[in-house]
């Protein structure tokens, strides 16, 4: 047996989760997500609805259940989040449930995931994506491009709850253009109220 | 200083006194008020300094087509020049100063232009500065430049905040007077999603610049009560202080809010001064108003002369006059309104001068006649009036207000190429029959001139554009209000007169000027244009283009619309260049890739190289160690003789699954994977469908249905985009599932003849990956320190046995640490891009500057590899007769004769050859120092390759000014049987 041991790291080289609190919005990274993508294999359907246990999950939408949240990410095919107990098993759960019927690909690390919480969230969004906000109720998701990142925007409450993904490599990046928006409204709302 | 020309009543708060200064004095003027009516309050006329002959100006407007009263405002780096002193909000503090005027506005010795007028007209530097032709560019053009001009930069960094976002509405109602407000209200009752945006502070349009009541109140007050509505309901957006620049394709629009600029600078933070909007209208309805037009006079650019609108407009809203003694030019009923109303502010009014016969109707003198010409050199002092009867009157005013009709704005109706209809009861141009895409329009700008006609214009293009998107509404009922009829008898023009008749403000074109250019051929209204610098800068010709198009109608004797049309194009008005570039600044135009190791590597001291968005190191340099050669050369050394580590997560990583994965890369590689076993790795060869090389990498069999695709860093996503093209274009039948794991895994490559000896201290020991049990090209699913899953892969690119492994990114960085601790007792070092490069050149492999799309197959010398027993994207067509000639181009390597670097990129020719395009005989690729070899050596193609080893050519390199020797040798430097490899 090695004796030497791996520790892991977030998508900031640190230990603890990025947080950070501007105004009243909050953006967290949620190092803590399983996350697996499944595709349909020719022929199958049905797919979306066991791995949420009942509901299919349709274009743009997303289903959350006790422990998964799971959404629509291209025809026939899902991302699925899954909480941290599952990180290192989601992909061959999933594949073990679905069998040959899905093409199911770890992406624990692939994608990393933030929560944006707080108030107002929609003068936040407007200035990232060009996604029409009054239609991203809750339960909806969407693919997107923020500052020229491939992302998605998963509405949890509208106005007050977003999930964000991008890919790892990009986080800082990311993040740091989120919190550059988080400031320009704050300093707005503070100055013009 | 006290505000002599401050009326009672306006929109301005008293309560809110504030202080500026102009010229390096300080005035006073109040909340409400823009820099131009707070000046024209303190009785400040002179205001800037002409484009071109440096005449004294005054503002000629009172909105966002002033074309005079330009200034910079602002010091030191925050400093804006061509603000236009009509839309600049004032603030406490604010400085303000002319333009284009030295060493003062009074005392501008420029002036001197004027006296030169009749050697500078229209295009007199295309005649004039011809010769030497060297002088243009160094001599002339620096002196044309310095005389004319507008504003100057601060030559400083912007510090201002810009920002920018996305906006969605059913309907986008542009204007928010009458009509606009009309139309906001019945899309915002009926429920739709509604965006009113203005560019002004003070929403309301004319209705704060007329004393007309709307249903039974001022028609600001009536404005305001509807904004109050509007605002309470929540699928309004109210956006004043924005203006919408662009009308684009599929309904997308343009628009700038200034957010804080009219805010002092110090106070404002973070916030942005602007922001850039995107949005996306499925309706917009064009409320933009009119725009009221001047006639042409001997010496109509006198400060106090302006539109006469504009009077009423300063009178009504920021209550200030613009003299104490004034008169009104016109030719049409709104000119005498003007006069009116400054009669019942208290203003003298001297006469209303109209060349039409109209009986005096609103206790003002009217004189029938025309303005020939006027006297005042700051200031206007006194017009000279041609009676109707012949007789001459002069009129000792300090300001002249001129109505020659009302233009509909039809600026957003053109962003696309629509061209404006001529309306004859006005003498004026409508919206075309095309406009943008969901667009209509309401209002004056539809040449709907009276207050009533705007209100209930807006209300009903309102309804009809909601019905085009199913939304059924109701237009509340129109409010009582003016509806007078608009008579008007055309001036352009009034020929008496020597002096210069100015029709272009901003650009100083005159009526002559206009005439030379007919004279000399330039008839057409583009030419024109171009050849008297006719509605250009920043107005973009709003106040100026009719007037020329009508004296150029009259030289060719065809009507105006026979003549030509205006066009408009974005943006509407001047845009700050931070505003179109957002909030980005310095790095922030593009994101940053970062790689596992990249913390790790910051920690080392690694220098970086950007590889596309990726930031990668380039070499770790030691202490000691003071030119990156010097880097380079020990630890491409220290690979060769023990182990080295590079961080190769950047390669692209496809996931490749399904139960046709293997017939689907068979599809997109020319060599064949069908029979590939499970648990091994195959180099790639990906053609183009015309047969030039793609991309190449290797592909791992993880299971019968599991591939992973690697691609080169540079090509992750063009290939990931051209797999997804074959499978949901070519090979819609295949069972076959694609996505990219690239950010998944930290993936190192760990290379040298002690590779696989650090790899066991941390691979956990019931893999075994002895070189029997795994051997070259062997891949599979592994755990590393204590139960981390991990993939391996024997391949290699150095050429030294090697592995590439990788673990979840989340331990990437503590993968290497943990490598380069277990590496310690074989000397291990980590690597960068450019021993990566060196490694790979002394084998021989190819990279990007091989692969530049140019080269086939046979000219890597993989033509065996393109399989001939299945169908692959590209497999004929590199077999082309051209393409696998035998005396055609082949990768080769080559050895420099001497001490010399091989600059890549150089020609080779055949020693003794001309250095000609015909005797071309290839070219260099990749370079590098070979410490191994202890030599400069490249990659390069040579025509008819193998058969010219040995052969010593000439190495061409004329933007360097170099002409080298160099042995074509083989491309395997190193280890050409690959014996170290297979150890």
């Amino acid at each position: 047996m090695t004796n030497y041991r791996l520790s892991p790291r977030t998508a900031f080289g640190a230990s603890e989760p990025m947080r950070a609190t501007i105004g009243k919005a909050t953006l967290t990274e949620r190092p803590e997500f399983s996350i697996a993508s499944v595709a349909v294999r020719a022929e199958q359907d049905g797919i979306a609805a066991k791995l949420t246990g009942g509901a299919d999950v349709a274009v743009s939408e997303l289903v959350q259940t006790d422990t998964r949240t799971v959404f629509w990410t291209g025809p026939n095919q899902w991302f699925v989040l899954d909480d941290h107990s599952a990180v290192e098993a989601l992909a061959q759960t999933l594949k073990a449930d679905l069998g040959a019927s899905a093409s199911v690909t770890e992406q624990n690390d692939g994608w990393v995931v933030f929560d944006l919480t707080g108030e107002d969230l929609d003068e936040v969004l407007e200035r990232l994506c060009s996604i029409n906000l009054s239609e991203l109720a809750r339960g909806r998701a969407q693919r997107t491009v923020i500052e020229h990142v491939g992302s998605f925007v998963l509405c949890l409450e509208q106005g007050r709850s977003y999930r964000l993904l991008c890919g790892r490599s990009f986080a800082p990046s990311f993040a740091h253009a989120i919190k550059e928006i988080m400031v320009s409204v704050n300093a707005q709302k503070t100055l013009l109220a | 200083m006290t505000q002599m020309n401050r009326l009672n009543g306006g929109l301005v708060n008293r309560d809110k006194p504030l202080e500026f200064t102009f010229e390096g004095r300080t005035y006073s003027g109040f909340e409400g008020d823009t820099v131009a009516s707070a000046l024209l309050a303190n009785g400040v006329q002179l205001m800037g300094r002409s484009f071109k002959y440096h005449r004294p100006r005054g503002v000629l407007s009172a909105g966002s087509e002033e074309p005079n009263g330009l200034m910079e405002i602002g010091t030191g780096a925050d400093r804006t020049p061509n603000s236009r002193a009509t839309v600049v909000e004032l603030y406490d503090g604010l400085t303000a100063a002319s333009q284009n005027a030295w060493p003062s506005l009074e005392r501008d010795f420029m002036g001197v232009n004027d006296l030169f007028a009749n050697f500078l007209t229209a295009g007199f530097y295309y005649k004039t500065f011809m010769w030497p032709k060297a002088f243009w560019e160094k001599i002339y053009e620096p002196i044309i430049r310095n005389a004319a001009g507008l504003g100057a930069l601060s030559m400083e960094a912007d510090p201002s905040v810009y920002d920018k976002g996305f906006l969605h509405c059913d309907l986008l109602v542009i204007g928010a007077g009458p009509s606009g407000l009309m139309a906001a209200l019945t899309a915002a009752r009926a429920g739709a999603q509604v965006i009113l945006a203005d560019e002004d502070f003070r929403m309301g349009g004319r209705l704060n610049a007329e004393s007309y009541e709307v249903g039974g109140q001022a028609g600001s007050a009536w404005a305001q009560a509807t904004l109050l509505e509007l605002a309470s309901l929540d699928n309004v957006r109210l956006m004043s202080r924005t203006t919408v620049l662009g009308a684009f394709d599929h309904g997308i629009f343009s628009a700038v809010e200034r957010v804080t600029e009219h805010l002092p600078t110090a106070s404002v933070g973070a916030a942005p001064r602007q922001t850039l909007w995107r949005i996306y209208a499925k309706r917009s309805l064009l409320c933009a108003g009119a725009l009221e037009r001047t006639i042409a006079f001997s010496n109509n650019d006198r400060p106090g002369i302006l539109q006469a609108g504009a009077m009423r407009a300063y009178a009504h809203r920021w209550a200030a006059t613009v003299g104490q003694r004034v008169a009104v030019f016109t030719n049409n009923d709104d000119g005498h309104r003007t006069a009116k109303d400054l009669a019942d502010k208290g203003v003298t009014v001297v006469a209303v001068i109209d060349p039409r016969e109209v009986p005096p109707s609103t206790g003002v003198p009217v004189i029938r006649g025309q303005v020939v010409d006027t006297k005042g050199r700051l200031g206007l002092k006194s017009v000279q009036v041609r009676r109707h009867d012949g007789g001459m009157e002069t009129l000792k005013v300090d300001a002249l207000g001129v109505s020659g009709g009302w233009n509909p704005n039809v600026s957003l109706t053109c962003h696309q190429r629509g061209r404006p209809n001529w309306r004859e009861d006005i003498a004026g141009f409508v919206p075309g029959d095309v406009l943008p895409v969901g667009m209509a329009v309401a209002g004056a700008a539809n040449g709907d001139l009276s207050t009533h006609g705007a209100l209930s214009s807006g209300a009903k293009a309102a309804v009809e554009s909601l019905e085009a998107l199913g939304i059924s509404s109701t237009a509340p009922d129109v409010p009582d209000a003016e509806d007078a009829p608009v008579n008007l008898t055309p001036l352009w023009y009034v020929g008496e007169g020597k002096a210069r008749k100015w029709i272009d403000f901003q650009n100083d074109v005159t009526v002559k000027d206009v005439k030379l250019a007919h004279q000399e051929g330039f008839e057409s209204v583009e030419h024109l244009k171009r050849y008297t610098t006719l509605g250009m800068a920043t107005d973009q010709g709003k106040n100026s283009n009719l007037g020329g198009l009508a004296v150029m109608a009259e030289m060719t004797g065809k009507p105006v619309p026979q003549t030509g049309t205006t066009i408009f194009r974005p943006p509407y008005t001047p845009v700050a260049m931070g505003a179109l570039a957002g909030r980005s600044v310095g790095k922030e135009f593009k994101p940053t890739r970062l790689t596992p190791s990249h913390h790790w590597a910051v920690r080392q001291g690694a220098v970086f190289v950007e590889v596309g968005q990726w930031m990668r190191a380039q070499w770790f340099p030691q202490a000691g160690e003071t030119h990156w050669r010097q880097s380079v050369d020990r630890e491409s050394l220290a690979v060769r003789k023990s182990v080295g580590i590079c961080d190769v997560t950047t390669l692209g990583k496809v996931d490749v699954q399904g139960k046709d994965a293997a017939q689907f890369l068979n599809m997109i590689y020319a060599n064949a994977f069908a029979k590939l076993p499970v648990g091994k790795t195959r180099y790639g060869l990906m053609l183009r469908e015309d047969g030039i090389a793609m991309d190449d990498g290797t592909a791992a069999r993880l299971a019968e249905d599991h591939f992973v695709v690697t691609t080169t860093t540079a090509n992750a996503g063009p290939v990931y985009r051209h797999m997804e093209f074959v499978r949901q274009g070519l090979c819609p039948d295949m069972d076959v599932q694609l996505i990219s794991t690239t950010d998944a895994w930290a993936q190192y490559a760990v290379a040298g003849p002690n590779s696989r000896k650090l790899l066991q201290k941390i691979v956990d020991p019931e893999f075994d990956i002895s070189n029997d049990a795994f051997p070259f090209m062997a891949c599979g699913e592994i755990t590393v320190c204590g139960g981390i899953r991990a993939r391996l892969f024997r391949i290699s690119f150095s050429g030294e046995m090697a592995y590439e492994i990788a673990v979840p990114t989340r331990y990437g960085e503590s993968l290497i640490e943990v490598m380069m601790e277990a590496g310690k007792e074989f000397d291990v070092v980590p690597y960068g891009t450019e021993t990566l490069s060196v490694l790979r050149i002394e084998k021989g492999h190819a990279a990007g500057n091989e692969l530049n799309g140019q080269i086939a197959a046979a000219h890597l010398g993989m033509i065996r590899m393109v399989s001939t027993k299945k169908d692959s994207i590209g497999a004929v067509m590199t077999r082309r007769e051209e393409l696998v000639k035998e005396d055609g181009l082949r990768l080769m390597g080559f050895e420099a004769i001497g001490e010399d670097i091989l600059p890549a990129g150089s020609h080779v020719f055949a020693e003794g050859d001309k250095q000609t395009p015909e005797a071309d005989q290839g070219w260099l690729t990749s370079a590098c120092y070979s410490p191994h070899l202890g030599k400069h050596i490249a990659l390069g193609y040579i025509k008819g390759g193998y058969e010219r080893k040995d052969e010593v050519v000439t190495i061409a390199n004329p933007v360097q000014g170099k002409t080298l020797k160099a042995r074509v040798v083989s491309a395997h430097f190193v280890d050409p049987e690959g014996a170290r490899l297979r150890d």
